[in-house]
């Protein structure tokens, strides 16, 4: 498996000094707020491989068209693995099949069209919907609009989690580090022993003062950009007392299994789901990486291939699925999109162990969610074996796969897939999303994806 | 069916309409930028009115200011000087690096524009270009501008109208309200950043005194080995040499992307005895060598080395080699050689662990290390290939190197595939040491369904923009596969068959190895196998090296990243941000011109930027509305959080002690590890997360809070239990058992308030007078909390705040030190309380 070379992350603060205060969101999160988690599976992943299916391609797949399994909502999927005439599917929790377990709640998007082959801008088009640049990811959108007093709107493992400036992005790791800097007075990291190094009087005394003395810098100092600095601590250190909730949350969550915990993923989807549950985060971004396997596709080893990564993003995704069920209130405002780069091409190689697969434009995208209308798959592709990858066929504004002379019919784009995101996460209105606006992107009509 | 690509220049319409939703301007807002250019007034600029009208309008403000970003940034992705247009022949737009590159770019452009069409079509041959507007004959960059457009008017002024002669440069006047920082607290800054240590009062003292003499002070700060640790931190974050393998990587996979043909002592520190399965040892894996008799083998199974050399070479090994390109580039720096050597070195450093790797002694007599344990001792050395290649190297066996791109820790943390042969690290080199990206050469589109010509990367439109410029440089790398290991003859060409691997473009290569032009001679046996070197010698000699490495160090010195021209006129500010932008890279210019006439000799650079307000701004003279936009996109006077290494650095230098986990010496270092603090507080680890967070946010705020009761718990009663005052580093005015009131009111206030004085200096970097109202707030702090916490009748003192034990050692204190086992007056709790508050300060945090 090769990875990908790097992940640009712009650093875009600066260039978001222009937006006046009053294109801030001022709106705190509501309880019935809407919730994105993305799980950004970085480095171009390959949806033949798993939710859309090509047998009997073997310049393409390592599986037969009679393999090709189909869950209860319809959806067509490729298995795992095949040994003679026996295939097996990615197993979740509880050894469910993935694409059985959540059929009901599951969208799939094939034959998107990300129209580019080069890393840096197919994940800025599939993940903020604007190919060339300058647009924020759709999660720091949202924790731009719905999160201004939350001390952590937008986390992020990595990917695309541009934020245009909008809102911090808030990197998560591990659960001991967070979980240590949301009690900064308690001396043990774990365990009962709750002493201090400094009484509550003491660390209210030392943060009066920190402020007074703040706000004397901020009476003598004339430098702009010292001034936005200092401001921005004096509010980042207002915003510590929420961090306590979320610690709480976090130490109530049932254990980790090994498995689970050997997957970094989920460990982070861990801090996710309660950062969510006790309002501190309306978005987060969970990457991936491994994807860009331009050689040893096929290879099923820990290190190395595709499968494996997949199998990972499964499980993380399911984890979080799973969570967010036991908590009502969270689940039923949850919106969890997963998605790539772009997708791979043909196998580029003869050698069965060694071969790869490079870029392709035409990916899939799949969402999860009790709000997404689930059970459906939308958009198609065709491949043949002498294909470079699969095509993807143009839609009609009914969602219905078109003739590619139908004057109504249009390639199904990232652009399509954010603005019905942002009416469904309720933001579409937001002047945020009107300073960033995706329709010219899809001419005049958006697709109602999501009902 | 083959890969097809359309060719669509959305990017050129999406470059002019990111906020503004249409293609070129036109109505109210364009006759208003139009009449600016007339009448002076600023009619149709959206920037809040913050910029003022200039009063002098020369051509080359106008083309920074109306063209550079909303068009000539995109133009330049072709016509620049080392890809398409030299390819082509057209004409070249000079970028950035030259201090006159305004008024190049102002000729260039007025020639090209006022070329005809033809002679019977007398319009601009340039507008008609750019504007695609010419029938039979198609614009490869597509239609750019529109006739009779913002942009378009702009261009055809510039080439057709006079303008004016103007005093000084576009931005040359945007610090004049800029006040300088005080010497000693220039100095005192100066030292934070370039050693991690800050001055003693003392030594300012005498600073001041001998007149203060900031370029002698900084040539004394330049000279020590904490100066090349920011050299190498600086260099760490453009080259990301900390992921993936590198540092607490996997060794045996890092080692193995070494050749074993090459190295076959590449194993030597695997063996059973060191924890790895059999099946790892060097006796496998190079088997049967490293086992026979009488042979070289595994450390200490075979020949006898110490198990604790063995133990720690097998430990370290990753990081090692991961550190060998900042290694060489400290050489460089700390021998005064020229910076252009970090890409032209024909050799690299080993340290007597990394040397046994590579077998380099093998060659190198002169390579002795006194203390094979010593992995700081690094030592400059030529490596050579074991394996007998004739004259197939430029001298015997000798691996041909090219300073930092050749080392294993490039090559490896920028890899390439059979596929992309090297056009990735080409790209790198690029990015890295030329400040260009090619990803933003060009916007294009790829559509399943599209035509793609036999040879793409050569005759598409779009993929030869990018491919022009990576392909030549691509083709240096051809001696290295796709982990770094270096193979005899042309390993991954990408004008060739090579070693029976098939190559995408097996077509007859026409795009040969090369620079701006200048090709290697591929009938040259020694030019070829040097292929790499002789690639950078061409690049470190381009104006853009210099340009790049003055802009690196500007990040390392102050955190502030190059800033990108704006590309829409209509984007609030816009003004503000050109200004920015101009001063920056007029600076930027002047100082490579500097490093060039150093000859690359980066020290007397670093004194100029040192001293040029990037780094050296205190305040603002008066409040100028119209600058300070434009101030702020500039972000002078820092400010930026201090990264997560720095402030590790920071906390040892303050208090003698560093920050781990749960206080204790065999802790993790808190601020170090990406499984700790390191990420949470904006840092990068060099695989997924590669830009830093500088800027404040909650998680960091709490963070740092953690920090300040961590350290404070530790450093206070460890500072007090020295019973020499003048030997302690927090309180060398008074003890612990001095309280700072009684019922009649303050005891020895004098004194509090020198050590207070003392702490804002020593922590903060502030001199404040005695009854400043800093200090006051700090005593008053001190005496509120005192006063509470007797009171309260407090609990004890937790056990990891007293000083019992030498931090260190772990032995329990004697001569010399008094053990504070309790604090039941509460005076540590008091102190404490302040160290906590001035630790967790903005002045602590930000530089």
């Amino acid at each position: 498996m090769e990875r990908r070379q790097f992940i640009h992350r712009l650093a875009w603060g600066s260039m978001a000094l222009g937006l006046p205060l009053s294109l801030r969101s001022a709106q705190a999160a509501g309880p019935n707020d809407r919730l994105l988690v993305t799980f950004d599976a970085d480095g171009a992943w390959d949806p033949t491989f798993f939710c859309d299916p090509h047998g009997s391609r073997p310049s393409h797949t390592f599986y037969s068209a009679a393999q090709i399994l189909t869950n209860s909502a319809g959806l067509t999927y490729a298995p795992k693995t095949v040994s003679g005439r026996n295939a097996d599917v990615y197993r979740v929790a509880d050894d469910a099949d993935f694409f059985a377990k959540w059929a009901d709640e599951m969208v799939v998007f094939r034959g998107l069209e990300t129209l580019t082959n080069a890393h840096e801008v197919g994940v800025r088009h599939v993940w903020s919907g604007f190919k060339n640049g300058g647009y924020p990811s759709l999660g720091a959108l949202l924790g731009a609009v719905r999160g201004s007093e939350q001390p952590m709107a937008y986390l992020s493992t990595g990917g695309y989690d541009v934020n245009g400036g909008l809102v911090h992005t808030t990197r998560i790791g591990r659960v001991q580090p967070l979980m240590a800097a949301a009690r900064p007075n308690r001396v043990a990291l774990a365990g009962a022993d709750e002493r201090t190094f400094h009484s509550l009087d003491t660390m209210a005394a030392i943060q009066q003062a920190q402020d007074q003395r703040t706000q004397r810098i901020l009476g003598q100092t004339s430098l702009p950009y010292a001034e936005k600095i200092l401001r921005e601590l004096q509010k980042s250190r207002g915003l510590e007392a929420s961090f306590t909730p979320l610690l709480e949350r976090l130490r109530s969550l049932p254990a980790l299994t090994n498995r689970q915990r050997s997957n970094p993923l989920i460990t982070q989807a861990q801090v996710v789901f309660a950062a969510l549950s006790v309002g501190v985060t309306s978005a987060a971004n969970l990457s991936l990486s491994g994807f860009d396997t331009h050689t040893r596709h096929d290879d099923s080893g820990p290190l190395n291939g595709h499968r494996p990564r997949l199998q990972e993003l499964f499980d993380a995704i399911d984890y979080l699925l799973d969570l967010a069920k036991t908590e009502p209130s969270i689940y039923n405002r949850l919106v969890v999109v997963a998605g790539s780069d772009f997708g791979r091409s043909r196998y580029n190689s003869n050698s069965v162990t060694d071969r790869g697969k490079d870029h392709w434009p035409i990916t899939s995208l799949m969402a999860f969610g009790p709000l997404i209308g689930g059970g459906r798959v939308i958009g198609a592709t065709t491949l043949d074996d002498e294909s470079a990858g699969p095509v993807a066929l143009p839609l009609d504004p009914q969602l219905n796969v078109t003739a590619a002379n139908n004057p109504q019919g249009q390639a199904l784009r990232p652009a399509h897939i954010h603005l019905a995101l942002r009416q469904l996460l309720g933001v579409h209105e937001s002047s945020l999303a009107q300073r960033y606006p995706l329709l010219r992107e899809v001419g005049s009509t958006p697709l109602p994806l999501f009902g | 069916m083959i890969h097809r690509i359309h060719y669509v220049p959305l990017f050129a319409l999406a470059a002019l309409t990111v906020a503004c939703g249409e293609a070129e301007p036109s109505g109210p807002a364009d006759a208003g930028h139009a009449t600016r250019d007339v009448g002076g007034s600023d009619g149709g600029r959206s920037d809040g009115g913050l910029a003022p009208a200039p009063t002098c309008i020369d051509a080359p403000r106008h083309l920074a200011n109306e063209l550079w970003g909303p068009l000539l940034v995109t133009c330049r992705g072709c016509h620049n000087d080392f890809g398409l247009a030299v390819e082509t022949g057209t004409w070249e737009l000079q970028w950035d690096a030259d201090p006159n590159s305004l008024a190049t770019n102002v000729a260039v452009l007025k020639a090209f524009g006022q070329m005809q069409v033809s002679e019977s079509d007398t319009r601009s041959l340039l507008l008609s270009m750019a504007s695609d507007s010419i029938p039979g004959r198609t614009h490869p960059g597509g239609r750019l501008i529109e006739p009779g457009g913002a942009t378009y008017i702009a261009l055809e002024r510039l080439i057709n109208e006079p303008f004016e002669t103007c005093e000084g440069t576009p931005a040359g006047a945007l610090f004049d309200s800029v006040v300088p920082l005080e010497p000693w607290k220039l100095l005192y800054k100066a030292q934070q950043v370039l050693t991690g240590h800050t001055p003693s009062l003392q030594a300012l003292e005498a600073f001041e005194g001998a007149g203060s003499d900031l370029g002698s002070a900084l040539d004394t700060l330049m000279e020590g080995e904490d100066f090349l640790g920011w050299v190498k931190a600086t260099y760490k974050d453009l080259l990301l040499t900390d992921g993936p393998l590198g540092v607490n990587g996997n060794s045996i996979v890092y080692t193995a992307h070494l050749r074993g043909e090459e190295f076959p002592n590449r194993f030597y520190f695997y063996n059973a005895d060191n924890g790895h399965p059999a099946a790892f040892s060097c006796c496998r894996l190079d088997s049967p060598r490293g086992c026979a008799p009488g042979v070289r083998g595994c450390c200490g199974v075979d020949d006898g080395s110490s198990a604790a050399y063995c133990a720690a070479g097998d430990k370290r090994i990753a990081t090692d080699l991961s550190h060998e390109p900042l290694e060489l580039i400290a050489h460089i720096v700390g021998n005064h050689l020229p910076l252009t050597e970090i890409l032209t070195a024909d050799y690299t450093m080993v340290n007597p662990f990394t040397a046994e790797v590579y077998d380099a002694k093998l060659y190198d007599e002169s390579l002795r290390f006194t203390d094979r344990m010593n992995g700081d001792d690094w030592k400059p050395t030529r490596l050579f290939s074991q394996q007998n290649q004739g004259a197939s190297y430029p001298a015997p066996n000798r691996i041909p190197l090219a300073g930092v791109v050749s080392s294993h820790a490039f090559m490896n943390r920028f890899r390439t595939t059979r596929t992309n042969l090297n056009r990735a690290r080409a790209r790198s080199v690029y990015k890295r040491f030329m400040g260009i990206d090619i990803g933003g050469l060009l916007e294009f589109t790829v559509t399943a369904d599209d035509e793609l010509p036999h040879n793409p990367t050569l005759d598409a439109r779009t993929c030869r923009t990018c491919h022009a410029a990576m392909d030549p440089l691509a083709g240096a790398f051809r001696h290295w596969d796709h982990v770094g290991r270096i193979h005899h003859g042309a390993f991954w060409d990408i004008c060739g068959v090579t070693d029976g691997h098939r190559n995408h473009d097996d077509k007859l290569c026409v795009r040969r190895t090369g620079y701006k032009g200048e090709l290697l001679d591929e009938t040259d046996s020694s030019q070829v196998n040097d292929a790499l070197n002789w690639m950078m010698q061409h690049i470190a000699s381009d104006r853009r090296f210099a340009l790049r490495s003055v802009q690196t160090l500007l990040e390392g010195l102050t955190g502030i990243a190059g800033i990108k021209p704006p590309q829409d006129r209509q984007a609030a500010n816009y003004d503000a941000h050109v200004l920015a932008y101009l001063r920056q890279q007029e600076d930027l210019a002047n100082w490579a011109q500097q490093l060039i006439a150093t000859g690359h000799r980066i020290r007397p650079l670093i004194k100029t930027i040192i001293q040029s307000p990037w780094f050296n701004a205190g305040q603002l003279s008066a409040a100028h509305p119209e600058t300070m936009t434009a101030l702020e996109f500039a972000q002078i006077g820092g400010h930026k959080n201090l990264t997560p290494e720095r402030l590790h650095t920071r906390l040892i230098d303050v208090t003698g002690f560093p920050w781990r986990v749960e206080s204790s010496v065999t802790g993790k270092d808190w601020l170090l590890r990406g499984t700790t603090f390191k990420i949470l507080y904006g840092g990068i680890d060099g695989e997924s997360v590669l830009t830093r967070a500088r800027e404040p946010y909650p998680v960091m705020a709490a963070v740092a809070r953690r920090m300040g009761n961590e350290m404070s718990c530790l450093a206070v009663a460890q500072d007090f239990a020295i019973n020499d005052r003048s030997s302690r580093r927090l309180f060398p005015h008074l003890d612990h058992t001095m309280e700072p009131e009684n019922d009649d009111g303050p005891l020895d206030e004098p004194v509090f308030r020198l050590n207070l004085q003392y702490l804002h200096y020593h922590i903060l970097g502030e001199r404040l007078a005695a009854d400043s109202p800093q200090i006051d707030a700090s005593y008053a702090l001190l005496r509120s909390v005192w006063r509470r916490g007797v009171a309260a009748a407090a609990s004890p003192l937790h056990e990891r705040c007293r000083a019992v034990r030498d931090y260190y050692t772990g032995d329990r204190l004697t001569g010399g030190h008094t053990i504070i086992g309790n604090d039941q007056r509460f005076v540590l709790r008091s102190w404490m309380a302040v160290v906590t508050y001035l630790l967790s300060d903005a002045e602590f945090l930000l530089e």
